[in-house]
């Protein structure tokens, strides 16, 4: 067996394997087999819960990001890894920093009574 | 020597693959568990640990697309964009800055769980079975109860059937085991600790 042979062998090792843990965490989160209870929720400082909107957008921005970026890698020819657009790192920034900014109040702030 | 080379290097793809293979099998038969891979502390979800779980995934298939994807051979790329380094950084920095605020917060640290009842059961036992009930604890009041499996742990005497979403009936084995035998009635649920009622013959 060539060296070549060899080397052909070990990328679709990794390719399988990377591809096969992605798809098994994602049939995994589809199916509930990983929990995700309560991805959209914050926990309150009194320990309620309450749907957060910061989530969901922050879910969104990232999922956009994230596909972007695998589809600029997959279109590349140049032998680089691609940059990333402009604004995406602010965008990226700004989200987490609204998740944050939610859970942070979410957790101090006290919880009026109803 | 050439032999020798392209021998270890057999072994060592052999391995690979081996290893892959396993943990994605053991992974698919639930022997390496990944229900809480997301999950904190109090077994709810977590979105940022949910992003950098993606965006791992993400850096590290477009490496692996590029390095096998160069003109003549694979060959790692000579520099990597300071934005990739970024990417993850904020999004490693947001888990970080969760974590801090999580501790503030003991609601946040809690899991709530499945509580049995009667926790103890010791013989004699009713012929028609010995039935159980689950509540949940350390959780808002009004928390919804989750689809329950109800199973036995080693030696598993006796059977355990569901009779409604919050209540199964142990029955006994025929013939009892030893006296002393003791047996433990497990009730699970994702982001919950177990429920555990103990038997004793």
């Amino acid at each position: 067996m060539s060296a070549s042979s060899l080397a052909y062998l070990v990328q679709w090792e990794v390719i399988v394997f990377i591809l096969g843990l992605a798809v098994t965490i994602a049939i995994g989160l589809l199916t509930g087999r990983i929990s995700t209870r309560y991805l959209l929720y914050a926990t309150q400082k009194d320990g309620s819960k309450r749907f957060s909107p910061e989530r969901v957008q922050l879910l969104v921005f990232t999922i956009a990001i994230a596909s972007q970026y695998l589809l600029s890698a997959a279109h590349s020819s140049s032998g680089k890894m691609p940059a990333l657009p402009d604004g995406t790192l602010q965008l990226l920034g700004l989200s987490n920093g609204i998740y944050l900014g939610g859970k942070g109040w979410s957790a101090l702030r006290d919880v009026p009574k109803s | 020597m050439s032999a020798l080379t392209t021998a270890a290097g057999v072994v060592v793809v052999t391995f690979a693959g081996l290893l892959g293979f396993t943990i994605l099998l053991w992974i698919w038969i639930g022997k390496i568990s990944l229900s809480k891979l997301v999950s904190e502390a109090n077994g709810d979800a977590s979105m940022s640990r949910l992003q950098f779980l993606i965006f791992t995934f993400v850096i590290s298939l477009s490496l692996f697309l590029i390095v096998v994807g160069h003109d003549k051979s694979p060959k790692f790329p000579d520099d990597i964009p300071p934005g990739v380094f970024a990417l993850l950084g904020i999004s490693a920095g947001s888990y970080l800055i969760s974590k801090g605020i999580q501790f503030s917060n003991p609601p946040q640290l809690t899991q709530p769980a499945l509580a049995l009842a009667p926790a103890a059961i010791s013989a004699p036992f009713p012929a028609t079975g010995v039935p159980l009930a689950v509540s949940i604890a350390n959780a808002p009041t009004g928390t919804a109860l989750p689809a329950l499996t109800w199973s036995l742990d080693a030696p598993a005497e006796g059977s355990i059937k569901a009779t409604a979403a919050a209540t199964a009936t142990w029955m006994p084995p025929a013939p009892l085991p030893a006296t002393g035998t003791k047996v433990t009635i497990r009730a699970q649920a994702a982001g919950f600790e177990d429920g555990l009622a103990v038997i004793t013959f």
